[in-house]
């Protein structure tokens, strides 16, 4: 009768419930798991991955060349805005925000370039009509700016032709704006403004092709053809002026 | 784990308050629950950590395989061994795999190669100083020996990976080299020669010219798996095949060939010549024959048999994936990838083609690029920890076994 209790006491084991079956899966789970936790963090520390040192990519490059230049350069609106426009193209879209964030505080305000690039970033997180509201702002910023220098100028004694005050950020934001409105049809308005970017920048086939195809949407194929075939003269054989000029010709055929 | 309280004679265990089964039952539920929760915890710090790991180790902006052409697969860019302007790949115009993995780059506006390691991270540089030589191209053999094509010495250099030049001979102007077994294959802006290893004589021919037994400016070679001599007539537009004895097998475009494609081109057909500058050149593990043409951007695969194109890779462009006058092109087939030295975009870039051949083991030695060494540590103590318990285990077992009969026998 006394080997009785000694089994019993086997089974039950235990204050401790180290016999509990259970119990020591758990304990041998625990303790594979903390192995590999241990096996990662050593893994991370020895492959120096926190901080890589040469860029690994395109983008991981660029970035880095557009951190030196902002260094260098810390009141250059265009230097954070390149900078930032590097981080949405790499779809780092909280490291643009701060870049932006940064500039505007270095800066002291938020300028055209600087507005373009949140429009950008807005868009770029779905936001179109925030997008379409800064890029607007940011025009409408951009011209105020330049009718002011004129008048500066004006009064020293300078004279300026407004027609040759051009730039890109100004081409870039009618882009922009006209991308959004045509995403919307809003045929007339899209057209206005890839208007403003051919005019900043008339030798870009790239916003011909794209006011050529707002004009086909519009019917009005006679201008799209000939901003289709300016865009040719620019660069012959362009794909996408080929194709918007087939795109009339099916048209007028059927 | 081995159950310390089996050996607990029954007097202990009925006096002992712990026996109580209620009071021990509460305790083992609690701890199951502790020991629960643990487990969910640490199972959670894993994930993110993991999560972490793959985060980090994928490079900023890495492009979608929608992004690259199809069948290509990037892996990474190599543009530099730091962070300062003079640690940068400035114009790397050759590229070759070391037997160990060992991406070597050339770095001609400063006199040198650089070795990187699989994983990308910098090695070593082969360097005698500036001025020393112009490594214009070079190659590495299967016993890790460099033969670097000095352009300025018009040499033949051999180096070791570690930086001790071991021979060198001389050579009418070196522009490319392939070695293969013991045959080193020199192209020349004036011809073609073999040389063994040790840089005696085997063969040579050609002169410089547009004719059909001359080149001009060999900027490709490689050696085929049965000893086939391949180059890269780059300024003539042509590629061409010669026997073990120098003897030509085919050239392709052919005259009559390039006069037909040049025809239907002005016809508006749309035939046009294949090449316009071919460049450097590889075998992969599938035999096929890979070129690079730096103006036509573009890898391309080509018949060994014909150097027709078969299949091409690539298109213009300065973010991964895409190329900037490529020149160079290598396969590394323990890890079944190839390097391509991206000139104009400053970088050699590493990616993965359909159809290369390699061996499945080959996603093995890809992973296990990095450190992955210190992995082994946690695990060779989980295993340790493992042995230890089954044999404590053992060992309470057989000690309960020794004790049952005595027990036993108390009664």
């Amino acid at each position: 009768m006394r080997g009785r209790p000694l089994a019993r006491t086997r089974t039950n084991s235990t204050p401790t419930g180290s016999g509990d079956p259970i119990i020591k899966y758990l304990a041998i789970g625990a303790f594979s798991v903390f192995v590999l936790i241990l096996t990662a963090t050593l893994w991370i520390i020895s492959a120096n991955i926190m901080d890589p040192p040469a860029p690994r990519s395109y983008h991981e490059r660029q970035l880095e060349l557009l951190e030196t230049v902002v260094t260098q350069k810390p009141k250059s609106a265009r230097a954070w805005a390149d900078y930032a426009r590097a981080y949405i193209a790499a779809k780092q879209y909280s490291q643009a925000a701060r870049v932006l964030v940064r500039g505007e505080k270095i800066i002291g305000v938020a300028t055209p370039e600087l507005t373009l690039e949140r429009a950008r970033l807005s868009v770029a997180r779905g936001d179109r009509a925030e997008g379409l509201k800064l890029v607007q702002n940011s025009i409408k910023v951009t011209t105020a700016l330049r009718q002011k220098t004129i008048a500066e100028l004006g009064a020293k004694g300078v004279t300026v032709d407004p027609r040759t005050v051009k730039g890109d950020e100004m081409a870039s934001a009618g882009d922009l704006e006209g991308d959004l409105l045509a995403a919307e049809k809003q045929w007339p308005e899209a057209v206005k403004a890839y208007s403003i970017a051919v005019y900043e920048k008339p030798a870009n086939a790239d916003y011909l092709v794209k006011r050529g195809a707002v004009y086909i949407e519009m019917k009005e194929e006679k201008k799209a053809k000939a901003d289709f075939e300016k865009a040719l003269t620019y660069i012959p054989g362009f794909k996408p002026a080929l194709s918007g000029l087939e795109r009339i010709e099916k048209g007028s055929a059927q | 784990m081995s159950d310390i309280h089996s050996e607990t004679t029954p007097e202990m265990a009925v006096s002992s308050p712990s026996a109580n089964p209620r009071q021990s039952s509460k305790r083992r539920s609690r701890l199951r629950v502790v020991l629960s929760v643990v487990l969910v915890i640490l199972m959670l710090l894993l994930m993110t950590l993991v999560a972490f790991i793959v985060k980090l180790s994928t490079p900023v902006g890495a492009p979608k395989s929608s992004d690259t052409a199809s069948g290509m697969q990037w892996v990474r860019s190599i543009y530099g061994w730091g962070k300062s302007e003079g640690q940068q790949l400035y114009g790397p115009s050759d590229v070759a795999f070391g037997p160990d993995g060992t991406i070597w780059v050339n770095d001609p506006q400063r006199w040198q190669l650089v070795g990187f390691n699989p994983d990308g991270s910098f090695k070593t540089i082969v360097h005698k100083g500036p001025g020393y030589m112009m490594p214009a191209a070079f190659d590495v053999s299967a016993d890790n020996q460099i033969y670097i094509a000095d352009f300025r010495s018009l040499k033949i250099r051999v180096f070791s990976a570690d930086n001790k030049e071991l021979r060198s001979w001389d050579t009418s102007l070196p522009t490319e080299v392939a070695v293969r077994g013991d045959r080193v294959l020199v192209g020349q802006r004036d011809g073609v020669a073999v040389y063994d290893t040790k840089g005696a004589l085997i063969v040579k021919w050609g002169t410089r010219g547009r004719g059909k037994d001359q080149v001009d400016v060999v900027r490709g070679t490689a050696i085929g798996p049965d000893g086939t001599y391949y180059i890269s007539d780059t300024q003539n537009h042509r590629v061409k095949a010669y026997t073990t004895d120098g003897k030509l097998k085919w050239v392709y475009p052919s005259e009559a060939q390039a006069k037909a494609m040049a025809a239907a081109a002005a016809k508006g057909g749309k035939s046009k010549k294949p090449f316009q500058i071919p460049a450097g050149m590889t075998f992969d593990s599938a035999s096929r024959l890979l070129l690079v043409d730096p103006f036509e951007f573009k890898i391309m695969i080509l018949d060994p048999a014909s150097g027709k194109v078969v299949k091409t890779y690539g298109d213009y462009g300065e973010t991964d994936g895409k190329f900037g006058y490529p020149t160079s092109i290598a396969y590394d087939p323990t890890r079944d990838w190839y390097a391509i030295a991206d000139t104009a975009n400053n970088r050699v870039q590493i990616v993965r083609l359909e159809g290369s051949g390699g061996s499945p083991l080959s996603a093995i030695s890809r992973v296990s690029t990095g450190p992955v060494w210190v992995c082994a540590i946690p695990l060779i103590l989980l295993l340790i920890a493992i042995v230890l318990a089954v044999l404590r285990r053992r060992r309470s077992k057989q000690t309960h076994r020794n004790q049952e009969p005595s027990g036993t026998s108390a009664d």
